[in-house]
């Protein structure tokens, strides 16, 4: 599963490199069951951050593009409220820690599910994004 | 047992300290317990770091963001990608659990 994971890392180190400026490996770590790559850089005057993490049996990840600090638009699956409710209504409770896959849009404002989120994809849509 | 090519003139120094098999036994067990205390204290150094920036534990800070709507703004505020903390927080979480069971395994045998 490493020498996956290490490919896999490696795959998107060289498509941050092609598509953003400044990259900065922050982590770039990987053991037998799991890893951690986390890297920064800059697409035009924004900053991208990108966090991604394999562990046995699932991958949460992080994807961001910022102005000074606020979020212009953001990809991750960690469960927050809002993605929560937008994906379980009600019974919101019954599913706390199950990964939601959802779109931050400008300054957090607004919330969108999505399907299943990858780092290429965000990297290959940055100008699109900065856009959106 | 497995078969590893080792250096000539450190086996050669090895050999002075008695069997050479209980040796190389000794001294890979010792690596593994040091690289295995190393990951286990650089995850809990990181585990304390988010300890601190969001002054509750992991699962307090979990709970909290997928429930309390105050709480998710405060965060929100303070550090618009709380979302990279958070997941990386519950990673080590699960790293020390993962190296400590590693770790317990070798100091048994």
């Amino acid at each position: 599963m490493d020498r996956n994971i290490r490919a896999h890392f490696e795959k998107v180190i060289a498509l941050a490199h092609a598509r953003v400026t400044d990259v900065r490996v922050l982590q770039n770590d990987v053991t037998p069951n799991r890893g951690i790559l986390q890297l920064r850089g800059k697409h035009n005057e924004r900053d991208v951050w990108l966090k991604e993490i394999v562990a046995p049996s699932r991958k949460l990840y992080s994807y961001y593009l910022l102005d000074l600090g606020s979020v212009i638009v953001g990809f991750d699956n960690y469960p927050d409220l809002p993605a929560l409710k937008m994906k379980f209504g009600k019974d919101y409770r019954r599913h706390l820690g199950d990964l939601v896959p959802h779109r931050h849009g400008k300054a957090k404002k607004t919330v969108m599910l999505t399907s299943e989120y990858g780092a290429e994809e965000f990297l290959e849509n940055l100008d699109q994004l900065a856009n959106s | 047992m497995s078969a590893v090519a080792v250096r000539n003139d450190l086996l050669n120094v090895a050999k002075k300290f008695g069997d050479i098999d209980t040796v190389i036994s000794d001294a890979l067990r010792r690596y593994t317990i040091d690289r295995c205390a190393e990951r286990i204290e650089k995850a809990r150094a990181k585990i304390r770091e988010y300890e601190k920036k969001y002054s509750v534990t992991y699962p307090a800070f979990a709970r909290r963001v997928q429930m309390d709507a105050k709480f998710l703004r405060r965060i929100e505020t303070k550090n618009p990608v709380w979302e990279e903390d958070a997941m990386e927080w519950q990673y080590r979480i699960e790293e020390v659990k993962e190296w400590t069971e590693t770790l317990e395994r070798i100091l048994k045998r």
